[in-house]
């Protein structure tokens, strides 16, 4: 405090001060507001980091409830609506559905694509009949409707657990190397994660209550069509019908409901128009498409191409059985969030079906003539939807 | 509504049921065996026991549209 006026002083001229009052308020405001500056300059990326860690933790406390919710939900199911014969199945259900909750699978290489797709194809069936084995020693005399409904549950339970485990990866690298940018990029996509976690939590009662859902739009516009008509096995939980309409033979594919499953319509349309020859003109598929932000749902659009989700194979299978016969591919598609394609069908969707109907009749009429054939391929998941 | 919890807002699921008779629409709470395309309730109007589940839907109330 010795030379402290004098310094003040020398700061107070400085600002164009008149002279230094030391009992004057205003002088400490100065002082403090000054002091201030270089205290920020040193922690303020600290204070940030606090408070992000804070809103992050907070979230990762929520999926962690999604998560333990979810998988709880997952082994009560099996617990109670599968009879678990005890004599053959004595473990506990938890066991098998914890060990599925860290199922993963390598995907191929991909230094050289060549043949890609077909190691992906082969590497994806192997996973859903290792899966589907799993789930029928897990629960011994369930019905394939059973099944394919645990199935989706578990999956879903599965996701969860993924997007809990990578945020947790995530946070806990942050706060040890404190970084401010891997908990500012995590900060940022945690509102998307959430709202995914969310949907998918949401779409676990849709699973076991055996309800459609956005993504099952497809399946009901053919499964109307194929409503009272001779089902013919296409592919594995894939069928088709044949039917007539102003002249025209229709191909009517779809997979095979009220089971949760979204069949195999690559493999069908590789078996009927490659395999056993039968002659399309035209393909036209139905599908759920994500809609941009501002678009409505249950809006129906038609387009050119193949319209199918997934990792590409059936997509792929389509698309070579399309270019290999010179069949134009026409899509008719209806748009949904990731949220409302995997919960239960909102009415908007369900009020679109009547157009996707007329669309589909309109682009036969318009696209092919009389004495022609054409495919329709209702994609998507057919959880609670028959045919 | 700063600071508030977000509200979760839960559908109220309908089945659709058409007669296959009169071809009378019938909109009805869910049931757990319900599915699309399957057996519906008898028709309110004709009495046919001849109808089909033709839509199950949520309804979010107006405001989450």
């Amino acid at each position: 405090m010795l030379d402290f006026s004098s310094s003040l002083s020398q700061l107070n001229g400085l600002f164009g001060g008149e002279g230094l009052d030391p009992s004057s308020p205003w002088m400490w405001v100065s002082i403090i507001s000054l002091a201030i500056i270089p205290f920020f300059m040193m922690y303020a990326q600290k204070l940030q980091s606090r408070v992000i860690m804070g809103e992050i933790s907070k979230s990762l406390a929520k999926l962690k409830t999604m998560r333990e919710n979810a998988r709880k939900e997952a082994i009560d199911y099996v617990k109670n609506a599968i009879k678990i014969s005890s004599s053959s199945s004595p473990r506990d259900p938890a066991v098998g559905v914890d060990r599925f909750l860290e199922y993963f699978t390598i995907l191929p290489v991909d230094l050289d694509p060549n043949g890609l797709v077909h190691k992906l194809d082969h590497i994806m069936r192997t996973r859903d009949d290792r899966v589907r084995a799993e789930i029928k020693k897990l629960c011994i005399g369930a019905g394939d409707k059973e099944i394919s409904k645990i199935e989706n549950i578990l999956e879903a339970a599965t996701a969860l657990n993924l997007i809990y485990k990578v945020v947790r990866h995530y946070y806990l690298m942050g706060k040890r190397t404190t970084s401010m940018f891997i908990l500012v990029q995590l900060q940022m996509v945690m509102p998307l994660l959430l709202e995914e976690a969310e949907a998918l939590q949401k779409a676990i009662s849709a699973f076991k209550r055996g309800q459609p859902i956005g993504d099952s739009i497809g399946p009901m516009v053919v499964g109307k069509m194929m409503f009272g008509k001779e089902k013919k096995f296409a592919a594995r939980e894939t069928i088709y019908s044949e039917d007539e309409y102003r002249g025209r033979k229709i191909y009517l594919l779809k997979a095979e409901g009220p089971a949760g499953t979204v069949g195999r319509p690559g493999e069908a349309i590789t078996r009927l128009v490659g395999d056993m020859g039968i002659k399309i003109d035209t393909v036209i598929m139905i599908d759920a498409a994500l809609k941009l932000e501002g678009e409505k749902t249950g809006d129906v659009a038609e387009g050119i191409g193949a319209a199918i989700g997934g990792i590409g194979v059936e997509k792929y299978q389509v698309e070579e059985v399309a270019a290999r016969f010179n069949i134009p591919i026409y899509a008719v598609i209806v748009k949904q969030s990731v949220q409302d394609a995997i919960t239960i069908m909102r009415k908007e969707i369900a009020d679109a079906f009547e157009k996707v109907t007329n669309t589909v009749y309109s682009v036969i009429e318009d696209r092919t003539s009389e004495g022609q054939s054409v495919m329709v391929i209702g994609v998507g998941n057919t959880i609670g939807v028959g045919q | 509504m700063l600071f508030g919890k977000k509200k979760e807002i839960t559908p109220e699921i309908y089945s659709k049921d058409t007669c296959l008779s009169c071809t009378e629409i019938t909109k009805r709470h869910h049931e757990e065996r319900d599915y699309v395309y399957g057996v519906g309730l008898q028709c309110k109007k004709c009495m046919s026991p001849n109808t089909i589940v033709t839509a199950i839907y949520g309804e979010y109330p107006e405001e989450d549209r």
